[in-house]
């Protein structure tokens, strides 16, 4: 392998290690609801020996040392020797994380701090700690299902039954079954501990030399006899971990010779059913030689022909069918997922969205020189080009869910060190936004959630004595709302204090005392910049450096954030996301010279009127009559000072976000229009209800607006003019 | 655990045929890890044999021996088989009873000399 590739390798290795960590974080926790779940344990081993394995191939040796003892103490439990308690989970917590920071030392090429090695020599000493009780704990637990436990496979190897079992178990395993961390014994150690395995026998290729055997590419095979009562189903299961680096065949033990191994060793997905029968040892390649001619003059199917001639028995070929299929289909399946990386699809993206402009501009100089042709033909072009944009735009969204799984581990291990106890609520998982704004949305989701459990829900005696149980209840939810996903996360607990916030605003000077403020306002005062109501600065949040942070992060993504709070009852904070953050789908207004972008998503309805009154000097409100209901409107032309010739009639474009409606007035429509957003400068990021900017067809920027800013100015009245309503003008 | 490294036998040091018997001897664990450096030894041992053309077995000092994994078991048969084709015999010895049981559950042919040290 050339270096460059061995780098790329390298990379693939810590993102796989990354999900590898993530599905281990998950795997405990499940566990910690359902210790016997046998599934999860499997899967925790799994990700573990992943690990351990690859790492291996790296010679990352610091990973590989002390995953193998996290994988001894995961092999313990998957044996039964020990269960997971708490202490346990915690324990391997402590090693999910630990392996992180191997793995983050091992990219950058760094080496432990001393704070870091004298926690992985702690550690190490719990790992051995546990492993050794749980070597001990059979002695003093006589329970006969034990029995066999701790070393299973040489308890049955030695039992003396050599009569043919039940079940015969092919497996050979891939050449590289060793490098990627697994061990063949282990998996029929833990087969011993599920059924009763009379006989194991290792199969080597007759053709493989000594000298010739690289001695880390695995050649093994076993043939293993199964007696007893277990089902195909457990057997099969036994080999889950090794799934993909095993080619297992799974019959009843025919009165057949057991088989000596072909040279070229056991099934492939390429073999045909009788190369498979044959490599089974079901068949001589003279028997099929016979079956073969038959099949040239008799056109049925190969099976067929054996069964009927009593050279197979229905239920072999049956099972050689079923395994030829498995290995089909696991074929497939390793070649259905392309792992790419980010900056690819980011690359991928800008480029698709220079060609809608560039695409935009032809089409628009069709529509200038009025050749129908080409208008025709830069239609259909732009046709594609938006299925383009879409299928790529698709690629980069991910389900929300994975991101809210992190919180499972923050409330268990935030509530372990506060004493609270919290059940967490996961709702809408499915939900997908870009994972461009996924990877933002992480901190802040932190420390609203850190918020939540530090401050927000009380104690168990607290709880029980406002006649709550004494579980508080957090719940994360995603939906999707008007070209927007809304993240909500809901506690039970207290409330937000109002008379301690305004207390703590007016000490630190962000309100003046005797200020009058709505409710809203004063709730929106913990969003300001060094406001903390935390009695004591704990390690949690509370620095007082927490949710105006948030506020800004969420509000660089094009999102909003709000805050809902009943004393006694709880807290939501409910924040606002675009979907994505490269291209949308648009519709093109313009007011005077100017042109401007709606999402699409967001637009209701459009109403065209020259009924329309301006609204009083100074201001941009009004509300309207709408089908027996009260519409705020906002004029843009006064919003935004914008210049050019009115025309007679207007249109008011009727938007929803959050919930709520509003009209936006505006000269004319241009229609729907894909829309490349492009970052405002830095000089512009303040502006109010501008969200970005595009750019046209004839070169020309068109700023998008910000609709749920617009809403809320729109609901909320004309703050421009200081007036807490809008003014009524006749539709 | 030591590094993987540091798990390997001493096989080089005292590999060699004596009288009518190669030695060597392995580390706490045969894994995966440590098959590479072993396979090298073995092969020495074997060279030693085949050259000398006298010695009927090679003895593997198996007393620090802990564990051994598949990749571990795989260089044991190769290395039996071998052996055994050219009509010398591989004996482990000094295993505890535990690998020795297990051995011996995957040995059904008897490849191996599964023998006390004493015996060497």
């Amino acid at each position: 392998m050339s270096e460059i590739n061995l780098d790329a390798a390298l990379v693939i290795f810590f993102e796989e290690a990354r999900d590898m960590l993530a599905q281990i974080e998950q795997c405990v926790l499940e566990l910690e609801q359902k210790p016997n779940d046998v599934e999860e344990l499997n899967a925790l081993f799994r990700c573990a020996h992943t690990i351990k394995g690859s790492a291996g191939l790296f010679g990352l040796t610091a990973v590989v040392g002390f995953t193998h003892h996290v994988e001894t103490l995961l092999d313990e439990l998957r044996n039964g020797a020990m269960q997971l308690d708490l202490a346990l989970s915690s324990l391997l917590f402590g090693c999910r994380d630990h392996i992180a920071v191997l793995l983050e030392l091992a990219r950058t090429g760094g080496e432990l701090d001393p704070a870091d090695r004298e926690r992985e020599q702690s550690l190490l000493g719990q790992l051995r700690a546990a492993v050794s009780a749980g070597d001990r704990a059979p002695e003093g637990n006589p329970d006969p299902a034990d029995a066999g436990r701790g070393a299973p496979m040489q308890a049955e190897a030695v039992a003396g039954r050599d009569g043919p079992g039940d079940w015969q178990i092919l497996a050979q395993f891939r050449a590289d079954t060793f490098r990627d961390g697994f061990d063949p014994l282990s998996v029929i150690a833990y087969l011993s501990t599920v059924a009763r395995v009379d006989r194991v026998v290792p199969l080597l290729p007759a053709g493989l030399s000594f000298e010739a055997c690289d001695p880390e590419t695995c050649h093994l095979g076993f043939d293993i006899r199964v007696g007893g009562e277990a089902s195909q189903a457990t057997l099969e299961s036994a080999f889950e971990l090794v799934r993909e680096d095993c080619e297992l065949t799974i019959r009843r033990d025919e009165p057949v010779p057991p088989a000596v191994p072909a040279d070229d060793g056991l099934p492939t997905a390429d073999d045909r059913l009788g190369d498979l029968l044959v490599r089974q040892g079901n068949l001589t390649r003279d028997v099929l030689g016979d079956a073969l001619r038959a099949q040239t003059v008799s056109q049925a199917p190969l099976g067929e022909i054996l069964v009927s001639a009593n050279v197979a028995s229905r239920s072999v070929v049956e099972a050689a069918l079923s395994t030829q299929s498995k290995l089909r289909e696991a074929r497939v399946e390793e070649r259905s997922m392309v792992r790419i990386p980010a900056e690819k699809l980011d690359q991928l993206i800008n480029l698709v969205g220079e060609l809608v402009i560039a695409g935009a501009g032809v089409h628009s100089l069709a529509q200038t020189h009025k050749v129908p042709a080409l208008i025709k033909s830069t239609m259909k072009v732009n046709s594609l080009v938006e299925e383009v944009r879409n299928g790529a735009l698709s690629m980069r969204m991910v389900q929300i869910g994975e991101t809210f799984s992190r919180f499972r581990r923050v409330v268990r291990d935030v509530c372990g060190d506060l004493g609270k106890q919290v059940e967490l609520e996961l709702l809408g998982t499915e939900s997908e936004l870009d994972k461009s704004v996924v990877d933002k949305i992480v901190d802040p989701l932190m420390h609203i959630v850190r918020n939540a459990l530090d401050h927000g829900i009380e104690r168990p005696e607290e709880r029980i004595a406002a006649g709550k149980p004494p579980a508080g209840r957090l719940v994360m939810s995603a939906y999707h709302d008007s070209g927007q996903v809304v993240i909500q996360i809901t506690d039970d607990g207290r409330g937000l204090a109002r008379e301690r916030i305004m207390a703590k605003a007016i000490e630190r000077g962000i309100v003046a005392p005797g200020a009058a403020l709505a409710d809203k306002e004063i709730l929106a005062l913990i969003f300001a910049p060094g406001f903390s109501t935390a009695e004591s600065v704990t390690s949690l949040s509370g620095r007082g450096v927490g949710m105006d942070v948030v506020k800004r992060n969420i509000e660089s993504l094009r999102g909003s954030v709000e805050l809902q709070s009943e004393p006694g009852k709880g807290t939501t904070v409910e924040i606002r996301l675009p979907l994505t953050l490269a291209i949308i789908d648009g519709f093109l207004v313009r007011v005077g010279r100017s042109h401007l972008v709606l999402p699409l998503d967001v637009v209701a309805e459009c109403i065209n009127t020259n009924a329309l009154q301006a609204p009083p000097e100074g201001t941009c409100t009004a509300v309207m009559p709408l089908r027996g209901t009260v519409l705020p409107v906002i004029f843009l032309r006064h919003l935004f000072n914008l210049r050019g010739p009115q025309g007679a009639r207007q249109s008011i474009v009727v938007v929803r976000s959050g919930g709520r409606q509003a009209g936006i007035v505006v000269d004319a429509l241009a229609g729907e229009y894909q829309t490349v957003i492009k970052p405002l400068g830095r000089m512009f990021r303040q502006l109010k209800g501008i969200s970005g900017s595009t750019i046209l067809g004839s070169g020309e920027v068109a700023l998008i607006l910000d609709i749920a800013a617009l809403v809320a100015l729109a609901a909320d009245g004309d703050d421009r003019a200081g007036s807490d309503a809008g003014h009524p003008v006749a539709a | 655990m030591t590094s993987p490294a540091g798990h390997a036998g001493q096989a080089a040091a005292m590999a060699g045929p004596t009288g009518r018997a190669a030695h060597c001897a392995l580390g706490e664990e045969l894994m995966i890890y440590q098959v590479a450096e072993l396979w090298a030894q073995l092969d020495a041992c074997v060279r030693d044999i085949e050259a000398t053309g006298d010695a009927c077995a090679l003895c593997v000092d198996c007393t620090a021996l802990r564990e051994f994994d598949a990749a571990g078991l795989q260089l044991l048969l190769v290395t039996a088989r071998h052996l055994d084709s050219m009509g010398a015999r591989l004996s482990l010895l000094g295993l505890n009873d535990k690998l020795r049981e297990q051995l011996r559950g995957l040995d059904p042919g008897g490849l191996f000399d599964l023998q006390a040290l004493e015996a060497a």
